[in-house]
Parts: structure tokens; C-alpha cells; sequence
């Protein structure tokens, strides 16, 4: 079995015709089709390390590519790696096809179908009792047993005709194309926070904790910035987070060089930002590092199992493959990863949306809910027909 | 529909944190929240360091409540409530003012005894409240009725309109 390869013409756009794979940000973009090997990853703490000797079994060598996408919970069903049989990659211009020799058609452009609106359709936990779930937190954390513990909460929302990914992926991209935006097996997002970029022995990685809306009026805008970049408590909030990225990487980087924290401008949001660069003292598959790294900070909190545990007992809900790792990496275990963040999981004409927030003692239960209904109108905008 | 708002500035009695949730069903994280944004303001004084409320204000919580119970999601009244307050808040300082100026000044012109200026003010502002009340909260439910009608006008043409 091999892979073949050709060139296509520049600007072909890959979205168009209809992947069920997609990976994309300002300097590259991946798309899939087809199911050549798909790997149902177990569960626990050596899940990573287990699809790949399961990928191993089943994967000849070549220039294949794999997408995949994880539970933020180890101990839950429903992670997945998917090498496509046929994959378009390319950077801002130029395309390429990639595709396993036993296909070699390229799929058409799919029509564009009529759409619906999304309509609400209630959540996993009302607004109402999602606030006292978050006065609890703050409860837990002024008490002394933590530090952070993020809450999420879900939106779920129905359509009178199924939504259309494709759509949806192009709104994402260019809305937010300084974020990674992805789909694999109908979980569909875009979010900036990098867990992990591979290549060769170098790794990058990107933490993003600490938010404050935009504001249409320029003077305005920038004194929101402003006040992130100065506010204690989005500052401690976005520590925690970086602090636990660098935890993980400083264990398996002979040098790491940190950041300053910075504001990143997302359309809809302000963040705050470090950055992280490396040198791997072994080789460590993207796929791995991505698992080690998570759950930072960003998406479980401090101390990571008692944060863990609260979201157990506080959210009511299965995060699925919400917050968890995201990605594709190649046979070389060069790739990239990002959290699952900002997102909705597709399944025809039904969607379930995500957002949360980093609790810390600061932290006023009003404000919390309200960034998450921000967090949640970017998902809602991209399904707007 | 009554708008009657049964304030007072001076209410007689009060109650506390404990005894609006109890009276409400709201919870005190919900009701701590409000203060917070302004939504509901506690009267003056504080009993153990906690928020003193008029008891006239549990309908007020009741009402937004019951927003809530009718599928309305929390943040989307918060952020509802918050738009309100900020027009009221601009609405009400500019009653005021008028009150000050035509209606004060007025009485102060017309009688030079402070007695008879105070009891002619707390008349005045028997009636006043009340009739603003009812003047803002009327054409409010007017305009709520009217708009609701152009939408659901507009979707006979357009029924993907929400």
C-alpha cells in the first residue's frame, strides 16, 4: 500500500468540498475525506501512547496524515483518530493532494444546501443553577481547597434543517483566523490556544487564560484591554494556566523559553497570553505531548485533581470532547494540538455548544455567566445562516 | 394591568437577605448578584454587615423569576435587565431633575412655610410616582405588544425570522 501525491492548482479551496476533516489556521490548512483507519481510543492514562500502537498495527508508512480528537475526561468513552484516505494541505496559496493508491478522485464541490437558524433548546443545567454551581467553586476555592476550577456549561440548540460544517468552518476562519479551527467527527470550533506544536525536537506551545469582552467603540475597546492586562484577578487566573503548561514542558525540554504575558484581540474577546518554545530532550510524539500537557490549567484548574473532582460534582454534564486535545500530527509524530475550545459538536440538525470560565477567588458569579454567554454568542454567530 | 409601585422612601419595614430569598424562592447567590448589578437596591442600613430590602421588593424578584421559569435563560435577562437599568437610571435622574425644578421650586415660590411646603411635596409625590410608574411601565408593554406584532407580521415573509 502507498501514498501517492500530486499538486493541485493555487487557491484550490479544500472546504468546499465537503471534508469531513479540517484543520486550519493563518498558515496552514489540512482537510480529509474518507475513513481509511479509524482508532476508537481507549480510556485512561495511557490512552495516547495506546492509539498509537494501535494506529502502528494498522497504518503503513507514507505521507498520511491523522486527525484526532479527545475526551477531556481519560476515564470517558469517545476519543477518536482518524487517518483520512484522501487529504488536500497546503499554506496560503499553494495545495497539495495526498491520497491513499487505492483512491484518487478528488471529491466535488458539494452544493450548497438550505439552512435553518439555530434554535435554543435549553441546557444541561440551567443558567440559574450554573450560578450557584459557581458561587460553590468560589466557596471551595476561598476555603483553601484550590486555587482554579473551570465551569463550563453547554447550550443546546436545534435546527429545522441540518447545519452545514462547511459553512460553518469558513465563518470560523474568517472570523477568528489567528485561531486554530478544526473539525473531526463533527466536533467543529476555532480557538487560539496551542497545546502543543511538534517539529523535529523543537515544541511550541501557547497558553490562553483570562478574558474580557471587545467593545465596537475604539477608545473603549482599548481600555478593556487595558484593564486585562492589569486585572489581578485575570492575571492570577492566566498564571495558574501558564504556570501548568511550563510544568509539563520544563520536565521534557532541555531549554524553554517563556513569553511575557501579552493581550491577544480575538474578534469578540480580549485574552491574555504566553507563549512557550523548546527543545525536547527525547522524542516525545505530538500525540503524547499533547496528552501530558493536558488538562492544563486553562480547562481543569489548581491542584489539577481536586479541580478535576469539582467539575464532577459541579457541572452536571459530560464535557465530552469538549476542552480536550485536538489535532493531527504525520509519521514522523510532528503535528500540532490545540484545546477543544469554543466549539459545538454537529450531528445533523442538532448541535451542543460549549463554554466556560476560570474560577479564582475573585471570581463574582454574574461576571462568570456573562463571559460565557459572550463565549457562546461566537458559536451562535457562525451558525447563524 | 397594574403598575401601582407600592414604594416607599421610607419603607416601615424592612427585611434581610434570608427573608427575601425565603420569600422569593430566589437564592441568596441570586439575589447578592443583583445588588451587585444594580437590579435590586437595598435600603439604607445593614444588619450584621448583610443588605437590609422594602419587603415591596420580593415582587420585583418574583416577577424576574418567573422570566426565568417561563424558559428565559438567566444571562439573557441579566444582560436585559442591565440595558433597562442603564436607560432608567438616565430616565430617572432626569425626573428628578424636573421634579426639583418645577415642581419643588414651584411649591417653594408659591409658600414661604416649610410645613406646608412638605406636606404639599409628599402629596405631589403620592401622585407623581405612581402616574410615572404607570406612564413608563404602560408604554413599555405597549411597545413590547407592538413589536411582538411586527415580528411576528415580518414572518409571514421571512420565516426563518426568530
Amino acid at each position: 500500500m502507498s501514498w501517492n501525491q500530486r499538486d493541485l492548482p493555487n487557491g484550490f479551496d479544500p472546504i468546499a468540498a465537503g471534508p469531513d476533516l479540517v484543520w486550519a489556521n493563518e498558515d496552514r490548512i489540512l482537510a480529509g475525506w474518507g475513513v481509511l483507519h479509524r482508532i476508537d481510543v481507549s480510556t485512561g492514562a495511557h490512552r495516547a501512547a495506546d492509539a498509537l500502537a494501535q494506529l502502528a498495527e494498522v497504518v503503513a508508512p507514507g505521507a498520511w496524515k491523522a486527525f484526532f480528537s479527545f475526551t477531556f475526561d481519560r476515564d470517558r468513552t469517545g476519543s477518536v483518530l482518524i487517518v483520512p484516505e484522501m487529504i488536500v494541505e497546503g499554506d496560503g496559496v499553494h495545495r497539495r493532494l495526498i491520497h491513499h493508491q487505492d483512491v484518487d478522485a478528488l471529491p466535488d464541490v458539494a452544493p450548497e444546501f438550505e439552512v435553518d437558524r439555530p434554535r435554543y433548546a435549553g441546557s444541561s443545567l440551567p443558567d440559574l443553577l450554573w450560578l450557584d454551581a459557581v458561587a460553590e467553586a468560589i466557596s471551595v476555592i476561598r476555603g483553601g481547597s484550590a486555587e482554579k476550577i473551570v465551569l463550563a456549561r453547554d447550550l443546546a440548540v436545534w435546527s429545522e434543517k441540518p447545519f452545514d460544517t462547511r459553512r460553518l468552518v469558513r465563518r470560523l476562519r474568517t472570523r477568528f483566523p489567528e485561531c486554530f479551527t478544526y473539525l473531526v467527527d463533527g466536533l467543529v470550533g476555532s480557538f487560539p490556544e496551542l497545546i502543543a506544536r511538534r517539529t523535529g525536537s523543537k515544541v511550541e506551545s501557547i497558553a490562553v487564560a483570562g478574558s474580557a469582552p471587545r467593545s465596537d467603540d475604539p477608545q473603549q475597546d482599548r481600555e478593556l484591554g487595558e484593564d486585562l492586562l492589569n486585572s489581578e484577578k485575570d492575571i492570577h487566573e492566566h498564571l495558574l494556566a501558564a504556570d501548568s503548561v511550563a510544568a509539563v514542558l520544563e520536565l521534557l525540554c532541555s531549554d524553554l523559553d517563556r513569553s511575557h504575558r501579552s493581550l491577544l484581540q480575538l474578534d469578540n474577546i480580549h485574552h491574555l497570553q504566553t507563549s512557550f518554545s523548546g527543545t525536547l530532550r527525547e522524542p516525545v510524539h505530538l500525540l503524547e505531548l499533547a496528552d501530558k500537557i493536558h488538562p492544563s490549567a486553562a480547562v481543569g484548574g489548581t491542584p489539577t485533581d481536586v479541580a478535576l473532582a469539582e467539575i464532577i460534582r459541579l457541572e452536571k454534564m459530560d464535557r465530552a470532547r469538549y476542552a480536550g486535545p485536538v489535532g493531527w500530527f504525520d509519521e514522523d509524530g510532528d503535528g500540532e494540538a490545540a484545546i477543544a475550545l469554543r466549539c459545538a459538536q454537529i450531528s445533523g440538525a442538532r448541535a451542543r455548544l460549549f463554554a466556560g470560565t476560570g474560577i479564582v477567588s475573585g471570581s463574582l458569579p454574574e461576571d462568570e455567566l456573562e463571559e460565557t454567554r459572550v463565549k457562546l454568542q461566537a458559536m451562535m454567530g457562525a451558525l447563524e445562516y | 394591568m397594574t403598575t401601582d409601585p407600592p414604594f416607599s422612601l421610607y419603607p416601615e419595614e424592612t427585611i434581610d437577605l434570608d427573608e427575601m430569598a425565603q420569600l422569593t424562592g430566589a437564592s441568596p447567590v441570586l439575589i447578592e448578584a443583583l445588588i451587585r448589578q444594580e437590579l435590586l437596591v437595598p435600603v439604607e442600613g445593614e444588619v450584621d454587615g448583610l443588605p437590609l430590602f422594602d419587603p415591596s421588593d420580593a415582587e420585583s424578584v418574583r416577577a424576574g423569576l418567573a422570566l426565568l421559569e417561563s424558559g428565559l435563560p438567566l444571562g439573557e435577562l441579566l444582560q436585559i435587565a442591565k440595558e433597562a437599568n442603564e436607560s432608567l437610571r438616565q430616565l430617572a435622574d432626569h425626573a428628578v431633575e424636573a421634579f426639583n425644578r418645577f415642581v419643588r421650586d414651584g411649591v417653594e415660590a408659591d409658600t414661604p412655610d416649610r410645613n406646608e411646603v412638605g406636606r404639599r411635596l409628599d402629596a405631589a409625590y403620592s401622585e407623581m410616582l405612581p402616574a410615572a410608574s404607570r406612564l413608563v411601565g404602560g408604554h413599555f408593554a405597549r411597545l413590547l405588544i407592538q413589536g411582538a406584532r411586527e415580528r411576528l407580521d415580518s414572518r409571514d415573509t421571512d420565516p426563518n425570522l426568530p
